[in-house]
């Protein structure tokens, strides 16, 4: 009997709590207007370490109040956190304007995280303005969702004293690229045995092992998941998906081109790139610029070359940063940010503002000893701009062109994006097969992308269908 | 928001009868129930409402954070079927079992001694102490190069010098959960100690000395005084490590990120992956109250067999 | 040199040569344990004062071939340390007080009061430790940005962090166990001198419990001095940030070295008050009150 009244005293504490809380929703307090003034607030603002970049950035804030005198910026210098994203956003806490990666696009929207701004996109032409094919992964049902503000494609990356010393540079001093995944293959086993240090890096840890395994896979024709009759399939069980991860198990014990470490994500790369430890590793902008401002490389002892081609083709996956607009942003918040992008230069249209702009940032970015690399990938349609463009790189450029025969087309590379569902999850899923290829030398890929695709397809695209 | 009314009515109406017995309790012994008020109120704010919340959405759908339909126990089904929700929950009884070994008894015994010892002791019980007093990110960058599996780590390059063959360490999937604990245990034993040694300035010292003058041993003394004395405090302390280790979720993303092949995955770092990677509230919240259910059981049973064994005695 | 030692082993024991032996023999083998304590983050931080190049190379030096202590200087220029110091002690001082007079509090009425339902309170209290911290973020840090009730947003105010410290179901199990400890006989011997309910804590209680209070603070001290990821999601506005912030801000920005370099700032402080603090764990309970 005591024991139940206890319980029942519980019961009813718990259901007080429940009712008191209840009914107070929480209400999100806009900033007051009554003067007319529109405050924003931006994040990915530079921090005071980055004096350049600061001082370009506040040349942009000085031209904001000469055009838009109403609109006022409050400013963070946080940008995107896993640790911390959902919990603001939950909470209505994003600014109103915020930085993401291209990878985060599709479960932002999803979860309702971004604002619908349609309207703004056509009024201001990004709709025709920005290059399709990386505008749609902002497009959700005909509906806009942010804006691209910067773009790469993957490729690879040379740690120039390595590959010197392993004799893979050429007389006029640019590396030897290699044109597809065997050559690769060839040429690190020779740095390997030259050197003793590992010839290739690909991460394994957490969700970027899968990530960075798409270009390997895409290039050996792997299709992730398709739909059939409107249900969705996942088909990483093909021969080609088993053939890819045989090729990359084969870099451990046939080969032994990889790091010792079999746990290990870019920022162990980014360190052991600087210490000249690994010879070779896939490109993406930040993995240049971190040797550079943390681990002090030297800019020149890094080159550049195209993604290697595989039996199915050269295939390198897209990257790059997103503006998205909080779902709390006011309508009028959302035309002063509209605007604040053109006066920062982030918009299709292109006249002599939005020139100063990109040569600020451009001069700030060489002051600051960055490499300074054209965009290889359009990100903007016009012609004029991407000439434009293309003349004030090569006016500030600040890289040495013999390293970076990547800068140069390449005919037949294929930009891809993320597989279409469940990106994040699958590439956890295909971590963990990495990892289990590593350390087990017995381990049976085809048994292993077996199971890992049909658990990929019980645990996820089944509940779609 | 429908389901929160309904369940602010249906509260009221429980609630009514029992509501004025509470405020019969609280006016008999106002001023113990003003002295719990504070703290009450604090965990009304930041634990027991969210936790309430959490349950609940643990029943719905959600989408970012925002309630939707009523789905019953259909993230609990999902949660569990999931394909390597038995390996983590086998996981996390490992994590607790080599919590239990390396983070319960050692404390006691580097209390005892600690406190007996005059020579430097300010200086021992800092040094005992201070992996806590390092920020995380310094000790996580020890341990990368503490564990690094290549002949470059510090730990291999002391077992090749030693004559050892060298370990893969953090890539062992049979050993990556001793070592993951054996780290945390290493942090996490100063807080203990301090805790045992500040227990241990209780015990009356004429009870060691009348043990003394009847012959007792240093062994017999910690046996039948010290022991007797720190018995409370252990029982709690060995409980609350335990209810940690079942918690365990930083150092296992900073070291292995739940690798190799799910080997040192826990069930708090599947709500972290669920929550901040796939943005999945609802499933999020429903591994939390499983994981709560499950420390639950294991608290009651643990205090069951203690009172019983207290009676025995 | 041991004459007048108490306690476990005694200068009765050590008053035999092997004994003697056998007690020298444990202090060296707690100086050579302390070594593990000490010497591999000691070392993991002071590598910082290596060029970059040397301490990231791998196998590492272990005795550094270079040696740049001037780096602490460029963080402590770049860094206004006097503000950070400051706001980290406002934190610290803020959080302790709290935790004393809330866990403290509830710790001794659920301890020695026992009014009627305070069991039930403990009971939920424990019961929070089960759930982890992740599930409930969201919905803390919603009441955080609206207070239940009286509707105040809290964030970048230090309230919410003081207040957080108060819940703390640790803290109330540690105390309470200590509280415990305390013998019922004394309470009544001061009721009957016709001491209050809130002057038993204050007058009885609090000085006996000096060794779990100073206890509670080295605990706190390591756990608020170090903290980042709620100071980070609530002190959005620079002016207000706690050490541990400005250093991760540095993170990206700055190369490695530095950036280890300035967690010296971050390690001292809180190692010279543990060593200030810790001989106050002696006193306390050992009274000539408890045993009379």
């Amino acid at each position: 009997m005591k024991t139940m009244k206890k319980l029942l005293c519980l019961v009813a504490c718990i259901a007080i709590i429940a009712g008191v809380f209840a009914g107070c929703a929480q209400k999100n307090q806009n900033e007051g207007n009554a003067d007319g003034k529109i405050t924003i607030s931006v994040n990915n603002w530079p921090k005071d370490t980055e004096k350049e970049k600061l001082a370009t950035f506040n040349g942009y804030v000085e031209k904001l109040k000469e055009q838009h005198p109403n609109i006022e910026l409050k400013t963070y210098t946080s940008g995107y956190s896993v640790e911390s994203f959902f919990t603001d956003a939950a909470s209505g806490q994003l600014t109103n304007l915020y930085y993401a990666p291209y990878t985060e696009a599709k479960k932002i929207i999803d979860a309702g995280f971004a604002k619908d701004i349609t309207k703004w996109i056509k009024e201001y032409g990004y709709d025709t303005g920005v290059n399709p094919g990386i505008m749609k992964i902002l497009v959700r049902d005909d509906k806009y969702y942010g804006v691209p503000f910067s773009s790469y494609n993957q490729g690879l990356m040379f740690n120039m004293n390595l590959l010197e010393a392993a004799g893979y540079v050429n007389e006029d001093g640019s590396p030897v690229v290699p044109d597809t995944y065997d050559e690769l293959t060839e040429m690190a086993k020779a740095i390997k045995d030259k050197t003793g240090k590992a010839g290739f890096f690909m991460s394994t840890k957490g969700t970027e092992g899968g990530w960075q395994f798409m270009n390997l896979a895409w290039s050996f024709g792997v299709t992730f998941m398709e739909q059939v009759d409107g249900k969705w399939q996942a088909k990483f069980d093909s021969d080609e998906a088993v053939a890819a991860m045989q090729y990359f198990k084969d870099w451990k014990w046939k080969y032994d081109i990889l790091p010792v470490n079999n746990l290990v994500n870019r920022d162990d790369m980014k360190k052991m790139f600087a210490a000249d430890e690994v010879a070779m590793a896939y490109y993406t902008k930040d993995m240049v610029e971190q040797p550079i401002l943390n681990y002090g490389m030297n800019k020149d002892d890094i080159g550049g070359g195209v993604i290697p081609a595989g039996p199915a083709g050269r295939y390198s996956q897209m990257g790059g940063g997103l503006w998205l607009v909080s779902p709390e942003t006011t309508d009028e918040q959302v035309d002063a940010i509209f605007k604040w992008l053109e006066v920062k230069g982030d918009t299709p249209k292109f006249n002599d503002s939005v020139k100063a702009s990109l040569e600020q940032s451009l001069s700030s970015e060489k002051e600051s000893g960055l490499l300074v690399l054209p965009q290889p990938v359009p990100l903007w349609v016009s012609e004029e701009r991407a000439e434009s463009e293309k003349a004030l790189y090569e006016q500030y450029k600040n890289y040495n062109p013999i390293l970076w025969p990547m800068l140069n087309s390449s005919e037949d590379l294929i930009l891809k994006e993320e597989p279409p569902m469940y990106a994040q999850e699958l590439y956890a899923a295909l971590s963990a097969v990495m990892q289990r290829m590593l350390t087990d030398e017995n381990a049976d890929p085809r048994a292993e992308m077996e199971k890992a695709n049909a658990a990929f397809q019980k645990d996820y695209l089944d509940k779609l269908n | 928001m429908k389901q929160e009314i309904a369940v602010n009515t249906n509260s009221k109406i429980k609630s009514s009868g029992i509501c004025s017995k509470i405020i019969k309790t609280v006016k008999k012994d106002w001023a113990g129930w003003l002295m719990l008020a504070p703290c009450v109120l604090a965990f009304l704010i930041f634990s027991w409402q969210p936790i309430v919340t959490t349950i609940i959405t643990s029943f719905y759908e959600t989408t970012g954070f925002e309630v939707g339909k009523f789905v019953g126990l259909d993230n609990y089904i999902s949660v569990v079927t999931d394909s390597h929700f038995i390996t983590t929950v086998v996981n996390t009884f490992e994590y607790a079992l080599w919590s239990f070994i390396f983070g319960c008894i050692p404390p006691i015994i580097i209390a005892v001694f600690l406190n007996e010892i005059t020579f430097m002791k300010g200086y021992l019980r800092a040094a005992v102490y201070m992996p806590n007093m390092i920020p995380g990110v310094a000790i996580a960058l020890m341990w990368t190069i503490m564990f690094d599996p290549s002949e470059g780590g510090l730990l291999n390059m002391l077992l090749g010098a030693l004559g050892f063959e060298t370990s893969m360490w953090l890539n062992d999937p049979d050993k990556v959960i001793e070592l993951i604990v054996l780290t945390m245990a290493w942090r996490g034993i100063g807080s203990t100690v301090i805790i045992y040694i500040a227990n241990l300035q209780g015990v009356n010292h004429d009870l060691y000395e009348a043990a003394t003058l009847d012959g007792a041993g240093i062994f017999k003394r910690i046996r039948h005084v010290t022991l007797p004395h720190m018995s409370g405090l252990i029982k709690v302390m060995m409980l609350l490590n335990i209810i940690n280790s079942f918690k365990i979720y930083d150092e296992p993303i900073s070291m292995t990120g739940g690798g190799p092949s799910y080997a040192s995955q826990t069930l708090t770092m599947l709500i972290q992956d669920y929550a901040f990677t796939y943005f999945r509230a609802d499933k999020a919240a429903a591994v939390g109250v499983l994981l709560a259910l499950l420390l639950g059981v294991f608290s009651i049973v643990y205090f069951k067999y203690n009172m019983s064994s207290e009676e025995g005695e | 040199m041991f004459k007048n030692k108490t306690g476990l082993i005694n200068s009765q024991d050590l008053k035999t040569k092997p004994m003697k032996i056998a007690y020298i023999a444990l202090t060296v083998l707690f100086l050579l344990i302390s070594l593990i304590f000490v010497l591999p983050p000691l070392w993991t931080v002071l590598s910082s004062f290596k060029d970059v190049k040397e301490f990231i190379q791998m196998p590492p030096t272990i005795i550094p071939r270079s040696f740049h202590p001037e780096k602490l200087i460029t963080v402590w220029n770049d860094l206004n340390f006097s503000k950070l110091y400051l706001n980290t002690l406002v934190i610290l001082v803020g959080t302790v007080v709290v935790k004393i007079s809330f866990c403290g509090l509830a710790a001794y009425v659920i301890s020695k009061m026992k009014p009627k339902g305070s069991k039930v309170i403990f009971w939920m209290i424990i019961a929070t430790m089960m759930i982890p911290g992740q599930v409930k973020l969201v919905a803390v840090y919603k009441n955080i940005l609206d207070f239940p009730l009286l509707h105040i947003n809290m964030i970048n105010t230090y309230w919410p962090l003081f207040l957080m410290g108060g819940a703390d179901a640790f803290m109330i199990v540690v105390y309470k166990s200590f509280f415990d400890g305390i013998p019922d006989l004394l309470i009544e011997a001061a009721k009957i001198d016709g001491v209050g309910s809130f002057g038993m804590f204050s007058k009885i209680i609090l000085p006996l419990s000096k060794s779990v209070i100073i206890t509670s603070i080295l605990l706190t001290m390591s756990g608020v001095w170090g903290d980042f990821f709620w100071p980070r999601m609530i002190l959005k506005e620079k002016e207000l940030w706690n050490i541990m912030l400005a250093i991760l801000e540095l993170k990206d920005t700055y190369p490695i070295d530095i950036q280890f370099s300035g967690l010296v700032f971050a390690i001292v402080p809180p190692i010279i008050l543990f060593l200030f603090l810790q001989k106050h764990i002696m006193q306390g309970f050992t009274m000539s009150g408890i045993k009379g």
